[in-house]
């Protein structure tokens, strides 16, 4: 009896040995490691893949790789990345691929075929880049010149790493797209890239973001609006906000740098109406001053912190009015309502779109400028 | 097992039977010792009464010429025996003799394995008794420090080869009547001597009667070394992990006494049996509880740290590069896939081939004689190592992995031999299944681990241990005034060891 117990025992341990999917034995000189794709759509409806792969043979030892663009045509984008191996002997791998740049005119005609392939495809990871480019065929994109990479995707990478400086971009992964656009009450966006030309070379510059509705490209903001974008969604890690100050002649401008910025969305529901109310903390530094304006006392800057606001409050609200205008909730109203009022939702969440059209925005920036930097006044130029 | 008992049962067959004739008794032992060039046989009489013939056996090389010399035939031949007018072998005992141990016996095992030990048995004419006198004397080295265990702060004392200069070795660190020694033979034809040392009433009965009972079934020929006898009495046989311990260093062994092991020495071996051993031995060293026990803390985890990452290593890096390039950081599979252009080998191969490299280098230092061991690292460094990247055999990457492996392999030395054997087992595993492969191949051998027992006591008990107690002294060293108490199960009933700092 023992006996047979073990036995089955060992039967047991060894089974699952045997049961797993896993046995994808592929030796890694055996890939071609693809670090970005550009994703284009041919005359024929036939889809247009670029792989921007980094080539380590010619280099060799010193480790630094080569960009290579294979290009494939297929009748889908999984099937192009396939016949890639008609062009280049080891198979493209998905695995280390960071940006996947779309082409606008693909965008404009629903984004869901590449959305889908990115995310059921086992190589492909969920928190690529997907990037939108403005112009003509996406596999232009890697005819940029690099600034600091090798490789054209890593430098766009890297770019969208950058940008949290400033907050002129959004950063955006396929997942959260993918939140996006299963979601109700929220629209998709992604950053935009174009080239552009200085000095005679071709590099890339991010202008903005990429407007979704539903899964078509419908329009765009640039830097600035992003920026205001950015402030509502609660991105904004750092940047500069400028302020007018004194009088048009004058043409005065003070610029502020930001430490810290906090918004929090509040929807309310008061008499059969929807208000979104917004809260914006900013803990900011006086940098820059274009101005005859002296800042003597706490209560110069807490005058001058109040311009600002104000000054904010409205670039935000252009902004949403422009997203209202054209009906695309990127700010994600829709999905605050949902969340913390879901009665009100269940009960008016079909017509959020026209909804969203005649929201009531309250913004309410609280600047705080904590010092005005290493000088106290501004520069004065003696008499 | 026949085998050993009709050897047995010749030996017993060889004896001598005690004569009153002077010749007819050195014959027997002629018999007995006969093609043995180094056998002894000095006839002398006594310079005043030249009718008492005495002869004197012994084995050449054996004994110490001076004591021989100094204390029996001196004495023999100079001694007035005419003025004792009953001259027998007692008063040769009491009033000639001058040594340390003289025994009177007719005892023909006794007789002949006296000889063998290296004292020397003086027959008289005309007497049934023998007496058998102390007079061994044989080179033995010094003792050094032994390679094995070295120390920064520490006694350099190791043990050496005779079993009585380690008893006293250990003698000397605990003086106490609680400290025995008991003595055994062991080996049919060797009859090698055995202690078998504890302190009473620290150390667990249970676990000592257990010991008595495994040694009293070995029968075999011969025990030449602690090792082997080891191997026959250890737990878990089978398995490549080691649940009997050993070690060289004197304080070590008193140590381990005091936390109620029990060692087994072996004659002829410096290295002293500790039992039970756990798994955490391994990893402890008695630098530990003289350096400080932050940095101590620190050294044992970097210990347990190397021995996973020796046992690991490899195995990680072949299911990485060959099942999942995508948990590689995009940077380092880069640098790795622009070394291995143009490698011809796939990456288990070169992987297994590597590490056999180092095992073969590791075993070459051992063996070889230091005068070599320039050429030696000359030929592993440059030959295997930049010469093979540079002609593309082998990639870098394997040859950074590979040393890892040995370097911190080279730390946890005495659990060398579970770690080679799992090593390759994890990498093959690897090789065939990636990551499941390893993690299959690591729950096995933990289970494995959970599973074996040094004389009853688990070998993981303090690692998997729920009190807090245990796990003072294992992969942290906590100051010596927390470690209140002695090791459960391994110590009987006499737990603590230390009052309270207050001193109650």
């Amino acid at each position: 009896m023992k006996r047979i117990i073990k036995i089955l025992l060992y039967i047991l341990i060894i089974n699952p040995l045997l049961l797993t999917s896993c046995w994808n034995y592929r030796e890694a000189d055996n890939l071609t490691l693809v670090r970005g794709l550009a994703i284009d759509k041919a005359e024929d409806n036939n889809y247009l893949v670029s792989a921007e792969t980094a080539d380590m043979h010619e280099e060799g030892m010193e480790g630094k790789a080569k960009s290579v663009i294979i290009e494939s045509k297929g009748e889908t984008i999984f099937d192009a990345v396939r016949n890639a191996i008609l062009v280049n002997v080891p198979r493209l791998y998905l695995g280390h691929t960071t940006v996947v740049v779309i082409s606008q005119k693909l965008a404009q005609e629903g984004v869901t075929p590449v959305m889908d392939f990115l995310t059921r495809d086992h190589e492909t990871r969920l928190e690529m880049h997907p990037v939108i480019y403005q112009g003509n065929e996406a596999k232009e994109i890697f005819k940029a010149k690099p600034f600091t990479a090798e490789i054209i995707s890593e430098e766009i990478r890297d770019m969208l790493y950058e940008q949290k400086r400033i907050s002129k971009a959004v950063q955006v992964q396929i997942y959260e797209f993918m939140e996006c656009l299963a979601s109700e009450g929220v629209s998709g966006i992604m950053p935009v890239v174009r080239l552009e030309e200085i000095a005679g070379e071709k590099v890339i510059r991010l202008c903005g973001t990429a407007v979704f509705k539903k899964d078509k490209l419908i329009g765009y903001l640039d830097e600035d609006e992003t920026k205001y974008l950015c402030f509502v969604l609660d991105e904004v890690e750092g940047g500069v906000l400028t302020v007018n100050v004194g009088s048009k002649e004058d043409n005065g401008k003070i610029t502020l740098e930001i430490l810290k910025s906090k918004t929090k969305v509040k929807p309310s529901y008061k008499e059969d109406k929807i208000t979104i109310e917004i809260k914006i903390r900013i803990r900011a530094v006086l940098d820059e001053v274009r101005t005859r304006i002296k800042f003597n006392d706490q209560k110069d800057l807490d005058e001058l912190a109040k311009i600002a606001g104000e000054q904010l409050k409205g670039h935000i609200e252009n902004v949403i009015k422009k997203a209202q205008n054209s009906n695309s909730d990127i700010f994600g109203f829709g999905l605050q309502v949902k969340r913390s009022l879901p009665k009100v939702w269940k009960e008016k969440g079909k017509d959020w779109d026209k909804l969203f059209r005649e929201l009531e925005v309250n913004i309410i920036p609280d600047i705080e400028i904590v010092h005005t930097g290493l000088l106290i006044k501004s520069v004065e130029v003696g008499e | 097992m026949k085998e050993t008992q009709t050897t047995a049962e010749n030996n017993v067959n060889k004896s001598v039977i005690m004569l009153k004739a002077l010749k007819d008794n050195v014959k027997q032992f002629k018999d007995i010792f006969q093609n043995d060039d180094t056998f002894m046989i000095r006839y002398f009489v006594n310079s005043y009464q030249s009718q008492i013939r005495f002869c004197l056996l012994y084995l050449e090389g054996m004994i110490d010429a001076e004591k021989i010399y100094n204390s029996i035939i001196k004495p023999l031949i100079q001694t007035n025996l005419s003025e004792n007018k009953t001259t027998n072998i007692d008063t040769i005992m009491n009033q000639v003799i001058i040594s340390h141990k003289v025994e009177k016996t007719q005892d023909s095992d006794a007789l002949i394995s006296a000889i063998i030990r290296g004292d020397s048995v003086l027959l008289m004419e005309n007497c049934y008794d023998a007496l058998i006198i102390a007079s061994k004397g044989w080179k033995s080295r010094s003792t050094t420090e032994p390679e094995g265990e070295k120390v920064i702060r520490g006694p350099r004392e190791g043990f050496v080869e005779p079993l009585m200069e380690n008893l006293s070795m250990i003698r000397r660190r605990l003086a106490t009547p609680d400290l025995k020694f008991k003595i055994m033979h062991i080996g049919v034809r060797t009859k090698t001597k055995l202690g078998i040392c504890y302190i009473d009433g620290i150390a667990n009965k249970q676990i000592l009667g257990e010991l008595l009972e495994r040694l009293n079934k070995v029968k075999i020929d011969g025990i030449l070394l602690s090792g082997s006898l080891a191997e026959l009495i250890q737990d878990a046989p089978y398995s490549p992990f080691e649940t009997i311990g050993s070690t060289e260093k004197p304080d070590v062994a008193a140590a381990n006494l005091l936390e109620g092991r029990i060692l087994v020495i072996v004659d002829g071996t410096p290295h002293v049996l500790v039992l039970p051993y756990l798994l955490e031995q391994f990893f402890q060293s008695d630098d530990d509880y003289a350096l400080n026990f932050y940095f101590s803390s620190f050294s044992r985890m970097l210990r347990v740290l190397s021995f996973i990452l020796t046992v690991t290593a490899p195995a990680i890096y072949v299911a990485l590069l060959t099942y999942h390039q995508e948990m590689i950081p995009t940077p380092l599979l880069m640098s790795i896939l622009a070394a291995r252009q143009g490698i011809p080998f796939p990456t288990i191969v070169e992987t297994l081939g590597l590490i056999l490299a180092f095992e073969v280098l590791r075993e070459t230092g051992i063996r070889m004689p230091v005068s070599l061991a320039t050429a030696l690292s000359i030929l592993g460094a440059l030959v295997l190592g930049t010469a093979a990247v540079e002609a593309r055999i082998v990639s870098a990457t394997v040859i950074i992995v590979v040393a890892l492996t040995g370097l911190t392999g080279l730390m946890t030395q005495k659990l060398k031999s579970p770690v080679v054997v799992i090593r390759i087992f994890l990498t093959i595993l690897a090789g065939l299944m990636g990551i499941y492969g390893v993690l299959y191949g690591i729950i096995l051998v933990l289970t494995h681990l959970c599973t074996i027992r040094s004389f009853g006591v688990p070998y993981l008990m303090s690692y998997t241990s729920l009190r807090p107690e245990d796990l003072l002294d294992t992969a942290m060293r906590t100051p010596i005034w927390f470690l209140k108490k002695r090791p459960r199960f391994i110590s009987s009933s006499n737990k603590i060891r230390q009052a309270n700092r207050r001193g109650n």
